[in-house]
């Protein structure tokens, strides 16, 4: 499943450079999927949703792979300090699903 | 011992110490961001004890700014990893800390639910870590 950064997330951004896809976004900051932005209250390619927070960084689950075939682990829930960044429940994936999704961005360009 | 595994052990306690005043002076939010610069790159045993003094330092500015449902979520993942550690470790008195925090937090949680005065609890003084 993708993950998410949960409302106890301090904005000290050590995960933003940490996602190999650029699935982490500062609170406000517009995101971009295959050339195209998209900002608050707009849908993902995918039909996700509610993601979108003008207020603590957040992750797109379109572009989030779990570093699935990059790391043993996510890696910004490994350097997060405060464990904010946990396993989505809205967004379950498999193993497979997730490699196609990063054969996709590989596909694109991320 | 190299010179160059001195100086990472020196850089490590020096921010270790940089963290401890900042604790001290109520200045979590900055103690936080010193003990990450450490925590980020240390591995092994030591890893969550860190990760443990980051969260507390995190709840307590989060109980600074009345944010009880994150200052008792921090303070619970600090429990959680600082009580797998000995009652003195690295020469923090962690028993005598681990009674405050869980003490603490238990008032955050009662905050939380209406039982215990909201005002109270963001008077409550944080811990003071004296090292051993």
């Amino acid at each position: 499943m993708a993950i998410y950064i949960t409302e106890e997330c301090i904005n000290c951004g050590a995960c933003e450079p940490e996602c190999p896809n650029t699935a982490i976004y500062e609170g406000g900051a517009e995101w971009e999927l295959a050339g195209k932005n998209y900002g608050d209250g707009d849908t993902a390619p995918s039909g996700a949703e509610g993601f979108y927070s003008d207020e603590f960084f957040y992750i797109v689950p379109d572009k989030c792979t779990e570093c699935e075939t990059f790391h043993d682990e996510p890696q910004c829930a490994a350097v997060c300090p405060v464990d904010c960044c946990l396993p989505d429940p809205k967004h379950v994936e498999s193993k497979e699903q997730l490699e196609e999704k990063v054969k996709y961005l590989d596909e694109i360009g991320r | 011992m190299s010179e160059a595994a001195a100086g990472e052990i020196q850089d490590t306690e020096t921010l270790f110490q940089k963290g401890l005043e900042q604790f001290n002076a109520g200045e979590y939010f900055d103690c936080h961001d010193t003990w990450e610069e450490l925590w980020r790159d240390i591995r092994g045993e030591s890893r969550l004890f860190y990760q443990g003094l980051i969260q507390v330092a995190i709840g307590y500015y989060h109980a600074g700014n009345r944010n009880f449902k994150g200052a008792h979520s921090q303070l619970s993942k600090a429990i959680e990893k600082l009580s797998e550690y000995p009652d003195v470790y690295r020469q923090v008195p962690l028993r005598n800390l681990l009674t405050t925090i869980s003490l603490h937090r238990s008032i955050y949680r009662d905050a939380l639910l209406g039982k215990y005065k909201k005002q109270s609890a963001s008077q409550l003084t944080p811990p003071i870590i004296i090292l051993q």
